[in-house]
């Protein structure tokens, strides 16, 4: 059992030495709205790019296209989903009466 | 640009490979024919087959065209070979000499030439086929 | 009303492919309807170079506008190759029958794709266009 010092509490206390910072709840769902708008783009682009090797003979690999293709459709659509849903909550918060 | 040119193309070959196909059933049944309405033994006949544009109005790419052509039979001429001469004195058309003069077809040669046609007939089946694939997906565009 | 940029360069790239292999659909036939012509000479399209190098040229020329289609495909064009019988035996027929079978078949396959993705990618502008409602 580790010793409790007057020291070792007195640390914990100390915001900034805490282990996982807690962010602003704003920030943070921005960041991940970000990051997903990113990646549905990536997947997008992925898509593309097979496309092209395909068509222009690079590669043959059918599979590969169709797969990527269909990742990136569903990504679009379950982001064009969350965006909705995110829309109706905003709606909904800003119809409360304070 | 038309898929049916396509279609067209294929079936100009599939005219030209019956047309074929008739003659060597026609070889094949008169292989002992010796006597012909214009004299003499049956002659074998040959299919001469020559690319044609006759098919295509007005649809063909620039690029494509004098390239891109269908086929027809340009003519079904008698074979060049003299008739083939055999011995056999007791046939109703021996000569003095007991000859007869036979159309001279090798059957096995004709089975050949059959299969090919045939080869050849099934090949264009396919690549109708697959135009026509191709505009059904193309119609599904959107869908 | 056309939105410069709506329609992406992928697009605009399968459009020319489907182009392109309805051309070879057509030469291929020619070859296999003349598989027994004799002194025929088969046609052969190449078109997969000049769309690669289409595509390469967007890449590296011009700076894009901000959301203009790159890459001009509406240029590119087959190329018609004739190959002769090179074994200069029998009928000089340069149609070699079951390449040609293949190539229809690869063909077909491509041209199906492609307007399946064309297909795909049209469907899912749409249902952003719609809200996914």
């Amino acid at each position: 059992m580790k010793e409790i010092t007057l020291l070792s509490h007195l640390k914990s206390l100390n915001p900034a030495a805490t282990a996982a910072p807690v962010k602003p709840v704003g920030e943070g769902f921005a960041e991940a709205l970000k990051n997903a708008v990113g990646q549905v783009n990536d997947s997008q682009v992925v898509a593309d790019r097979a496309v092209e090797k395909l068509q222009t003979g690079e590669s043959r690999n059918l599979h590969e296209v169709m797969i990527s293709m269909e990742k990136a459709d569903i990504s679009m659509r379950l982001l064009t989903q969350v965006r909705n849903r995110v829309i109706e909550a905003y709606q909904e918060i800003m119809r409360m009466q304070v | 640009m038309d898929i049916f040119d396509s279609m067209k193309i294929s079936s100009s070959a599939l005219k030209a490979q019956r047309v074929r196909l008739n003659t060597i059933s026609s070889n094949i049944a008169n292989v002992e024919t010796t006597r012909t309405p214009g004299g003499g033994p049956y002659r074998k006949k040959e299919v001469v087959f020559k690319s044609t544009g006759k098919i295509f109005e007005k649809h063909l790419d620039e690029n494509l065209k004098g390239a891109v052509q269908g086929v027809e039979v340009s003519e079904i001429r008698n074979s060049q070979e003299p008739p083939k001469m055999i011995y056999d004195p007791s046939h109703p058309d021996a000569n003095s000499e007991g000859l007869v003069a036979m159309p001279g077809i090798n059957l096995f040669e004709e089975m050949a030439d059959m299969m090919t046609a045939s080869r050849a007939y099934d090949a264009n089946v396919t690549a109708i086929k697959a135009a026509k694939r191709m505009a059904l997906k193309a119609l599904e565009i959107g869908r | 009303m056309p939105i410069p940029g709506l329609f992406d360069r992928t697009i605009g790239l399968l459009e020319k492919t489907l182009d392109l292999r309805m051309q070879n659909q057509q030469a291929i036939s020619a070859n296999i309807a003349n598989v027994d012509t004799p002194g025929y000479r088969a046609v052969h399209l190449e078109f997969e170079e000049g769309l690669k190098h289409a595509l390469a040229a967007a890449d590296s020329g011009i700076a894009p506008e901000a959301g203009a289609a790159g890459g001009d495909f509406s240029r590119v064009q087959a190329r018609v190759v004739r190959v002769a019988d090179p074994s200069g035996i029998g009928d000089r027929n340069g149609v070699n029958l079951d390449e040609e079978m293949i190539d229809l078949a690869e063909n077909q396959m491509l041209y199906e794709a492609a307007t399946q993705m064309i297909s795909k990618k049209l469907g899912l502008l749409r249902y952003v266009i719609q809200e996914g409602k």
